[in-house]
């Protein structure tokens, strides 16, 4: 359960940047999916705006993380799961069968509930993104690997120690890993899947930071069930209830005046 | 204290000495079968046991031909079965989990895990040794393989059952194919489990006497040619203890206290290996 | 490796999606090895078809091979007690009879001593003692049956026909029925040797199962019976077994299934007497002793041939017992 807030407490909260008006990046067209017999998403309808933050809420069970799963295909990885409906991402429609998943990923990364380091080194963790794509020498690999890792803050704490195993990091250093990793490919989009719920505040503080100074080159869209997080981080936020949208607004609006009845029950802890 | 609850008691001191009782008789058991092995083993024991072929009747020798040859038997086995258990083992947890012929292959693996080992004997000198017209090392090999076979899937299986599917997703997620995922993500994961289930069929297969006994009999003498009968530990054993001449009876007891050993030290190998490795996570 | 569609990389701007919008230019560069991915997969399948491949070679070779005894006994193979090399006759049953006594035997005194260790080892050992007496258990399970063969010939035969058999002879002299089943010469091996050194040999597979089917009894429905004042065999006999009874029985016939086709140690015992009797100290055969003791002497074509049928015959009940066995201890783990 979130401790109930009432709007006008969540708007002390204000995001570090305002909000830009963007270009669209990802649009969502009478988006369907099916777990087997299971409709889990109904007729979303959604567009996501280029270089900023996405939140996506609403109580367990309501589709958020089926549809951050959709925009880079990996729920094809189990059978019995289909989505049926357009995304669009640079003009193409990334459902479509014959759209080449591999290089899908490499341009839409994703970053998982718990983190998620390979069992090898800390450098290897991020050389092998790089390598399932190219070959580069190894003063270029060690050059991107030490970019991602600044890039995801975390180079000054494991710079010294690039060669131990990713699994003898802290939680919290093993999920900025995950972040270089996924950031090492150089994607235009990154999806996050509660990217904080297995961390604690301290490590939570930090990737939040680490998502704020992100945003100026990746179109982010992150599902949390933290509603401090969505109003802390994003600058859009959706909120879904039972497979659809029920909102959509800016984070600002959507925590001082939401629309919806339902919406500003779940804002307000009135339900979950 | 009530008669009721007097008689509990006494029923359960009754049970926890018959418990420990049995334990300690199987106990006594296992130091009796292991001290037996050790004094006769090591009062056999000598230098030339690595040297000297295995010795005509009445005549004294050494193992060095059995020795070589069930090395080469055990290694041309293992040759065949690692690469066959570990793919057979990875489609089950990797490509087929959930599927009809997954759980049919499991299924047959676990019977076969338990089959007779003599029956592997059998199915390969009707499949080899009688269309070929002799007994060889290529034939003991191949039973040696069935019987290792299934040790290997399913250690591979259960390994890689361990590897959390958060982090094949991941490896996914970065858009990797699936081959490429199982190659570096899950069996690197898996790696330690995967080699203890070989070395654990090496185990296995090591003091196995009645498939080489219609594969690849025995040999007298000094032979490396996997393609005529050879001699090896666990049937030149059986022969030897099975006759009077002294000699030969404590060279059937070195060879057993050799292969004991032997598969004493991969399993302590493979256990402390597993231990050092689930230690980490 | 080549890369198609692929720039070489400049650190300082390799963003893709600057590159040119409107495609995605990345090709991975296992695009290339598209062909290893599937052909892993086939290997793969292929592997674990080869596991069935394995089964039914095993079925159809014995088959072939058992042929002309079947032509020439038909199923009477089964029930037929004369096994004479000499004229040729061969039947199954004196072969059967030693297996199912060595192995009645042998389960009768492998199942309580290994219920007893799983139950030590789980619920009353202290813990620093469990783990040892874990691997102790499982070096039980990794000595060769070869080596208890030559143990139970040379050490405990002998043992055991002087202090056992002897004693136990003279005390059922006279006692009606019994005196039939506990006679036979006293001489060590036989029947009632097999049974006892096959009860050590599967004992450890027994146990080392029902020690992880215990484990998987919840531990509060434990707690629950110690909360209302149970001792430990109470717990034990009210709640552990109950619930672990059907995965218990398939560790019995996952030993049974041992039994049945344990050949090297039981060839150094049994005695190799082709021969029925009711007297449990006398020589038998088993049907695996039997196959191990003759095949390379098995000169004529009929003779080999029934040597096969026992290794078919062989082959099928230890399938039924170990996919029984299967079944049971698979309803736990699912």
């Amino acid at each position: 359960m979130e401790i109930a807030m009432t709007p006008s407490e969540l708007l002390n909260i204000e995001p570090s940047k305002p909000a830009l008006a963007t270009e669209i990046d990802i649009s969502i067209r009478d988006l369907n999916f099916y777990y087997g017999n299971n409709h889990s998403l109904k007729n979303i309808n959604l567009e996501i705006g280029r270089n900023e933050t996405t939140a996506i809420i609403g109580p367990s069970g309501c589709g958020k993380s089926t549809l951050l799963r959709v925009l880079n295909r990996i729920y094809t990885l189990y059978p019995g799961q289909e989505a049926k409906g357009q995304v669009i991402i640079d003009n193409q429609n990334i459902l479509d069968p014959k759209m080449n998943v591999s290089a899908l990923r490499a341009r839409v990364g994703m970053v998982f509930q718990s983190p998620t380091p390979f069992p090898m080194s800390i450098y290897d963790n991020i050389a092998y993104g790089i390598r399932l794509y190219e070959k580069p020498s190894r003063r270029e690999m060690d050059a991107r690997v030490e970019k991602a890792l600044r890039s995801a803050a975390l180079w000054d704490e494991v710079k010294d120690k690039l060669h131990q195993s990713g699994q003898s990091l802290s939680g919290g250093q093993q999920q900025r890993l995950c972040i270089a990793r996924t950031i090492a490919l150089e994607p235009q989009v990154l999806l996050l899947d509660e990217p904080t719920s297995a961390l604690d505040p301290v490590s939570t503080s930090k990737i939040e930071d680490l998502l704020d100074t992100l945003r100026d080159e990746y179109t982010i869209v992150i599902v949390t069930h933290n509603m401090q997080q969505a109003a802390r981080v994003s600058q859009k936020t959706v909120f879904m209830y039972l497979g659809e949208i029920v909102e959509v607004a800016e984070t600002d609006e959507m925590f001082l005046r939401p629309k919806k009845e339902r919406t500003k029950n779940y804002i307000t802890g009135r339900f979950g | 204290m009530n008669a009721v609850v007097k008689r509990r008691q006494f029923a359960n001191i009754i049970a926890r000495m018959l418990i420990v009782a049995a334990t300690l008789l199987v106990l006594a058991f296992l130091v009796w079968i292991c001290s037996v092995l050790l004094y006769q083993g090591f009062s056999a024991f000598k230098p030339s046991l690595f040297t000297e072929m295995t010795p005509p009747p009445g005549e004294s020798g050494g193992l060095a031909n059995a020795i070589m040859g069930s090395f080469l038997l055990v290694a041309a086995a293992m040759l065949v079965a690692t690469p066959v258990g570990l793919l057979a083992g990875t489609y089950l947890n990797e490509y087929g989990k959930g599927t009809l012929l997954a759980t049919i292959v499991r299924f047959v693996n676990d019977v076969l895990l338990a089959k007779p080992s003599i029956l592997a004997g059998l199915f390969i000198y009707e499949i080899l040794v009688a269309p070929m017209g002799g007994f060889s090392g290529w034939a003991g090999s191949a039973a040696l393989a069935i019987i290792a076979i299934p040790v290997v899937v399913r250690t591979t299986e259960d390994m890689l059952n361990l590897v959390p599917n958060s982090m094949r997703e991941a490896a996914y997620a970065l858009g990797a194919s699936r081959s490429k995922v199982i190659l570096s993500v899950s069996y690197r994961a898996a790696r330690v489990g995967m080699t203890t289930g070989i070395l654990l069929s090496v185990a296995r297969i090591a003091g196995e006497t009645a498939p080489l006994l219609f594969t690849a009999l025995n040999n007298q003498f000094w032979s490396t040619d996997m393609s005529s009968s050879m001699a090896n530990l666990p049937v030149m054993i059986f022969q030897f203890a099975m006759n009077p001449y002294p000699d030969w009876q404590a060279l059937a007891w070195a060879g057993a206290l050799l292969i004991t050993l032997t598969i004493l030290v991969l399993s302590i190998i493979s256990r402390v290996v597993l231990r050092s490795a689930t230690a980490q996570h | 490796m080549t890369k198609p569609n692929m720039t070489l990389v400049d650190n300082t701007k390799t963003k893709a999606h600057e590159e040119a919008a409107g495609s995605f230019q990345r090709s991975p560069r296992f695009m290339n090895g598209e062909g290893f991915n599937s052909t892993f997969k086939w290997l793969s399948i292929c592997s674990a078809m080869f596991i069935l491949v394995i089964l039914g070679g095993f079925f159809v070779s014995l088959t072939m091979g058992a042929w002309p005894a079947i032509s020439k006994f038909g199923l009477s193979f089964i029930w037929t007690s004369t096994w004479n090399p000499v004229t040729e006759q061969f039947g199954a049953l004196p072969a059967i009879a030693g297996t199912l006594i060595t192995s009645g035997i042998a389960i009768v005194l492998a199942v309580p001593l290994a219920f007893a260790i799983a139950i030590y080892i789980t619920q009353l050992a202290p813990r620093w003692l469990r783990h040892p007496l874990g691997i102790a258990i499982e070096l039980l399970a990794a000595i060769p049956s070869i080596i208890y063969g030559m143990w139970g010939l040379f050490f405990f035969a002998p043992v055991f026909a002087e202090y056992v058999q002897e004693p136990v002879i003279n005390a059922f002299e006279n006692v009606p029925f019994l005196s039939s089943i506990f006679a036979g010469p006293a001489i060590g091996i036989g029947m009632a040797t097999a049974g006892i050194v096959l009860a050590i040999m599967i004992l450890p597979f027994i146990a080392a199962v029902m020690r992880d089917v215990i484990d998987t009894v919840p531990k509060r429905l434990k707690e629950s019976g110690y909360a209302v004042g149970a001792t430990d065999w109470e717990v034990t006999r009210a709640i552990i077994i109950p619930h672990c009874k059907t995965a218990m029985t398939g560790a019995i016939f996952l030993g049974l299934g041992r039994a049945l086709g344990e050949t090297m140690a039981v060839t150094f015992i049994v005695g190799n007497a082709n021969r029925i009797t009711g007297a449990i100290f006398a020589p038998g055969n088993t049907i695996a002793s039997t196959i191990a003791n003759e095949f390379q002497e098995a000169y004529t074509e009929i003779h080999s041939s029934s040597l096969i049928a026992l290794g078919l015959l062989l082959f099928i009940i230890t399938f039924i017992v170990l996919a029984i066995a299967r079944l049971m201890l698979n309803r736990i783990s699912s």
